[in-house]
């Protein structure tokens, strides 16, 4: 079950009707049971297994690290709970490499999958983590600590919640709240457009490309990478905000996931719009203790961090190259950008450009485009055909706009519209406002039936699949 | 839940919301009805199931029925086949997505005492939810608006349909099915007498773009169901069978592990002895467009074969003709 399956849109109501008629002392319950429910429906037993395992240790480990005095103990407990939720991750990534024959022997159970377990095992060991450095103490409620690893808006994709934000709001009385029922559903209805109408019609573009890319030189190369450029960054939005808009039925808030990540004026920047609960992650657990392992080196040492930090995060994503690449190249953007930025600061600065709209704007197509160049590697099925696509892309003169035959004129149209409206929406506040009295006005209801029916006539149904559930 | 107030908003909330989406299916349904109405094109592709079951319906008993998808559509020389094996040939065979359910509903009522039924699917049948068939039978509701079909039909299909509202241009079907027969089109003219598509066979063959991978989730409900309806076919005195369906060589290979899964659970649930899937594999040079579609040469191929295996079951399986 998926956020656009129409089996989730039965399961909402129905877990949102048990969880506001119990009393609120079982509500985690509830919550816990629709979850782990959630879950069950991918046919994969051996993932509710780790799911109940990374939970059950890391709750120990945490009790653990809270009762422990001596140091070296604390920090044995550590490693020790890190370590095994990273073996639970990676025996669970392994699974799908296994043998066709093997993974498919088992009737009704589905091998092939590693669904939410890089979600739910970084969450563990940013708690584990919190618990250590003492910035929160042990949940000592064995449920409310598996339901926040577990509460379905957040399990599949994340974001991936920090134990002392999700905890608390969790544990709190809950209260219908017409306010919070109607953004919430609001929130949802925007995700369920980001995702059907924008990123599934710009997938047949990017899809048309990639996946038969010998038919392809020049210009459909270069609509086809932008539309996947765009492409992920609406399906991975729009699945958060159908998390969120979920999550806040509930009366909780998560995080917000992605702030305008294309309008980023540098890839540092870029990582603090772009899937934010990751990169922060990364850059607490991975890069900070690595920045100052190496402090001894410099800037050097902060480079090489950066690199490494996001070679790791490309091999989260897959071991092949095209993601091992395409990490590399991230880390390599901000290495470089440690020692040119203060040049071009004061450049700027010399030039008296350093406030300039134009110069923003120049830099936002810059980034845009690295970004874009990067994602060439994540999209490509192999190196050959990344190295296919970046030697081709040049050939403008020889474009054939043909290879986008059948794709529909319509919804071409559809996409460049809708990106016109998102585009004003971000660069300029008068579109939200006209959206917000519109959506508080008396007519509200008729303008709720037209989204509705805007997502049920333009939207491509059937996919199903988010990009980001595949890691 | 807390005080009574909460209780009143959120009840208040809820038929407000029901109102909302009860409009907005009713709305979809018309819209989607009204769109399909329109865009019913009745030279199309599909417009021939109505040839094919008037065919079967008009068709003396005892005769030999072919049912699957476009792979009998494209690959059978009917006449040829009729020759070889002494009896009058219908072949049912559209389009795989229509599913075989439906496909096997279809002819279920229309078969007699004395009929031999040759199912011939597609290995997608048996593999994720192609056997309940697709949003194309939303489309062949509005050829054949029944109760058979109106039953397959699933909230997922009806909203996967939307394409047809969403391509809508009204009076623009007409135009466009003109421009399909212009050139090679799928449609209804290009049909024979027995129910084989023809037009195809002047044309040269079209590049096949490579294809994802077969999904390996089997289904069983798919060969189960087989199953059954050659059971049931068989005790009320029509001979149904199973063969494999033509496939083109490269796309085989790929899926290798998938069809000989499916190969081993229909041969666990269907007991015949002739039942190898690789033998109506053939070179890719004898496909027309797609890894099922046959040209000329490799119709005339699979017919052979295909004449070759009926005999071998007539008489394995002591069938008369």
């Amino acid at each position: 079950m998926t956020f656009t399956s129409l089996s989730y849109f039965l399961f909402l109501p129905l877990v949102y009707l048990i969880f506001v008629f119990t009393q609120h002392r079982f509500r985690w319950l509830v919550l816990l049971a629709a979850s782990y429910g959630f879950y069950a429906t991918f046919n994969a037993p051996q993932l509710l297994i780790a799911l109940a395992f990374v939970s059950c240790f890391s709750y120990i480990c945490a009790l653990q690290l809270a009762k422990a005095v001596e140091e070296s103990r604390r920090k044995r407990t550590l490693q020790l709970g890190a370590t095994v939720c990273l073996l639970a991750l990676l025996s669970m990534k392994l699974l799908p490499r296994l043998p066709q024959s093997f993974a498919t022997a088992i009737p009704h159970v589905n091998l092939m999958t590693s669904i939410a377990v890089s979600y739910f095992t970084f969450q563990a060991i940013s708690y584990l983590a919190d618990v250590y450095l003492e910035t929160r103490a042990p949940e000592r409620h064995l449920g409310y600590h598996a339901l926040a690893l577990a509460f379905f808006p957040k399990l599949l994709q994340g974001p991936i919640e920090r134990a002392g934000d999700i905890l608390p709001q969790l544990r709190r009385h809950y209260e219908f709240n017409y306010g919070a029922m109607r953004s919430g559903m609001l929130l949802f209805t925007l995700g369920l457009y980001k995702k059907v109408v924008l990123a599934d019609r710009l997938a047949v573009y990017a899809d048309v490309v990639y996946d038969n890319q010998r038919d392809s030189i020049g210009l459909p190369l270069v609509i086809g990478t932008y539309a996947y450029a765009l492409q992920i960054y609406f399906d991975f939005s729009g699945y958060t905000d159908m998390a969120r808009g979920t999550a806040r039925m509930f009366g909780i808030e998560l995080t917000e996931n992605f702030k305008s990540p294309y309008l980023a004026n540098s890839i540092a920047d870029f990582w603090q719009r772009w899937h934010i609960s990751f990169s922060r992650w990364i850059l607490d657990y991975i890069f900070r203790p690595l920045q100052l392992a190496w402090r001894g080196l410099g800037q050097a040492g902060t480079a090489l961090a950066l690199i490494v930090t996001f070679l790791l995060c490309g091999i989260w994503h897959g071991t092949t190259w095209g993601f091992i690449t395409w990490g590399l190249l991230h880390g390599l953007y901000l290495a470089t950008s440690i020692y040119y930025r203060p040049h071009q600061t004061n450049l700027y600065k010399w030039l008296r450009i350093d406030r300039s709209k134009w110069l923003k704007a120049w830099q936002i197509l810059i980034t845009f485009n690295l970004v874009s160049f990067a994602w060439i590697f994540f999209r490509s099925q192999s190196m050959t055909s990344a190295w296919y696509a970046i030697t081709n892309v040049w050939r403008l003169s020889e474009s054939r706009l043909d290879v986008f035959h059948g794709t529909g004129k319509r919804g071409a149209e559809l996409v460049l519209i809708s990106l016109f409206l998102f585009s004003w929406a971000e660069l300029d506040p008068t579109l939200p406002r006209i959206l917000h009295t519109m959506f508080d006005g008396r007519l509200r209801w008729l303008y709720y039936y037209v989204c509705i029916m805007l997502i049920l006539l333009c939207g491509v149904f059937g996919t199903g699949e988010f990009i980001y559930g595949r890691f | 839940m807390g005080d009574s107030k909460s209780k009143k908003h959120l009840l208040h909330l809820a038929q407000k919301v029901s109102v909302l989406v009860l409009t907005t299916v009713i709305s979809y349904l018309t819209l989607l009805l009204v769109c399909l109405r329109d865009t019913r094109d009745e030279h199309g592709y599909l417009a021939a199931q109505l040839d094919k079951v008037e065919l079967l319906k008009n068709t003396p008993s005892p005769r030999l029925v072919l049912v699957g998808g476009s792979n009998l559509a494209f690959g059978v020389d009917s006449a040829e086949l009729s020759k070889a094996i002494g009896l009058p040939v219908v072949n049912m065979g559209l389009h795989a997505s229509l599913g075989l359910r439906w496909m096997l509903d279809c002819t279920t009522s229309l078969l007699r005492k004395g009929d031999v039924v040759v199912v011939i699917p597609e290995y997608e049948e048996f593999t994720g939810e192609t056997f309940d068939g697709d949003e194309l039978l939303v489309q062949m509701f509005a050829f054949s608006p029944d109760l058979n079909t109106l039953r397959r039909l699933s909230p997922s299909m009806l909203l996967k349909a939307n394409s047809v509202i969403f391509t809508w241009t009204p009076g623009g079907t007409t135009a466009a099915a003109a421009g399909a027969r212009r050139e090679f089109g799928y449609t209804r003219d290009g049909f024979n007498r027995n129910g084989d598509e023809v037009s195809h066979l002047a044309f040269a063959n079209v590049p096949i773009r490579s294809q994802t991978r077969m999904n390996a989730n089997l289904n069983r409900r798919a060969v189960n169901s087989l199953a059954t309806f050659i059971e049931e076919q068989n005790r009320s005195g029509v001979t149904a069978i199973f063969v494999f369906p033509c496939l083109m060589k490269t796309r085989y290979q790929e899926n290798q592990v998938t069809i000989s899964r499916i190969a081993g659970e229909l041969k666990k649930h269907i007991p015949q002895r002739s039942m190898v899937p690789d033998e109506f594999v053939d070179d890719d040079q004898y496909f027309f467009n797609t890894p099922y579609h046959l040209n000329a040469e490799g119709r005339k191929r699979r017919t052979d074969k295909l004449v070759e295996v009926l005999n071998r079951s007539s008489r394995e399986g002591g069938w008369h003709r």
